[in-house]
């Protein structure tokens, strides 16, 4: 199976062979031949060497220890959240939104308000998201950013069961 | 790398969360809540807003549990969640800081503490000084490549579940990470 010659990953597009060889992910036989590649192409065999030790180097990016009150947090969340009922959860962030315009009130169906929602989501243009003081506390979570998030949660498992890739989620910064 | 039996295992769980099953979410948060703090921590290098934006992912799991269906990896999904708020995050505070380069700065937060209490003061202040490099070259990354490194190196996913949660092509993700990883090693050639 060595035999078979292995074309340079690098005139070739695929770099991802190095990656994944200094990733030590690339398997046996595959490792083989670019190791044998490398014998004979310097260019390789450099990228290799340099990106070797960046992957090593780049372990000192050592995480933080999380807060012993995460979870304690996390589930006080919920609590609150589950103490709503379902409806009301829905219901409320229109409510607000609707405040000052009572009219509207009385003829608003739930199919109606979620599309009052919509048009609050595309005339933003952005994406929710919590508000964040330099101290990182979150403040101020609106509910109509409550009932945006979950119109967008929904939306990012729609879009998965449909398995279409690109939509709405984040734009291109590359 | 992600096991198929680990996912089956996640989207079981899930499927119990979705059937009121509080446990199966205590499971969950159990297996990701590491993984998912780290990966955000290291995307906005700040670990309070990390944890904030990781309660947020968790709260969104829980919130979108009736609509589950175990149709897509459970991981791909968290990600996806983690990595927009995460990048919501950095755009918006760029933008509050009127696109000062950050380049340098040392992020909210960042004060470190040794935790090893058994290595030596040079030891201390040359893992320091490397952790300080690292961390400035990723932060110097484009916000799209940072996130396709940080699930590469540090969280350890192929190439299809990066593109899965960034929702690009699988040869867009290795294009991402060359360019990334030239970056870092360009910036990085010093310490070797
Ligand atoms: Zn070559």
């Amino acid at each position: 199976m060595l035999n078979i010659k292995m074309t340079c990953p690098l005139q070739t597009g695929n770099a991802d062979v190095l990656l994944d060889y200094c990733a030590r992910s690339l398997d046996a036989e595959r490792k083989a031949m670019l190791e044998k590649h490398m014998e004979s192409c310097a260019e390789c065999r450099e990228m290799a060497g340099a990106q070797s030790q960046i992957w090593s180097a780049m372990d000192a990016f050592e995480a933080e220890t999380i807060s012993a009150d995460f979870d304690r947090k996390l589930y006080n969340r919920i609590e609150e959240l589950e103490r709503v009922p379902a409806w009301e959860r829905f219901w409320a962030p229109v409510r607000d939104y609707l405040q000052g315009q009572p009219a509207w009130r009385p003829v608003l169906s739930i199919a109606a308000a979620s599309a009052v929602l919509v048009v609050v989501f595309v005339v933003r243009g952005d994406v929710p998201q919590p508000v964040i003081e330099p101290s990182g506390a979150i403040i101020d979570v609106r509910d109509v950013e409550q009932a945006e998030h979950v119109l967008e949660d929904l939306e990012m498992l729609r879009q998965f069961d449909a398995g279409s890739s690109g939509a709405n989620a984040q734009k291109e910064v590359l | 790398m992600m096991a198929v039996a680990t996912l089956e295992r996640d989207a079981e769980l899930m499927l119990r969360v979705r059937d009121g099953d509080t446990e199966s979410f205590a499971l969950l948060l159990g297996r990701h809540r590491s993984p998912v703090i780290h990966f955000v921590y290291r995307m906005v290098q700040n670990q309070p807003v990390a944890e904030e934006l990781a309660q947020e992912v968790f709260l969104r799991v829980y919130r979108s549990r009736a609509n589950y269906e175990p149709t897509a990896k459970f991981t791909t999904w968290l990600f996806r969640i983690a990595s927009h708020l995460a990048l919501n995050w950095i755009r918006d505070r760029r933008h509050e800081r009127g696109q000062e380069s950050l380049d340098e700065a040392t992020p909210d937060g960042m004060v470190r503490q040794v935790s090893d209490r058994e290595i030596s003061k040079e030891q201390a202040m040359v893992r320091e000084s490397k952790f300080e490099e690292i961390r400035r070259a990723i932060h110097s990354l484009p916000e799209k490549q940072k996130a396709a490194v940080l699930m590469h190196k540090y969280e350890e996913m192929e190439y299809s579940q990066i593109a899965g949660v960034l929702e690009c092509s699988e040869s867009a993700v290795k294009s991402l990470l060359f360019r990334a990883y030239e970056s870092l090693r360009a910036r990085l050639a010093h310490m070797a």
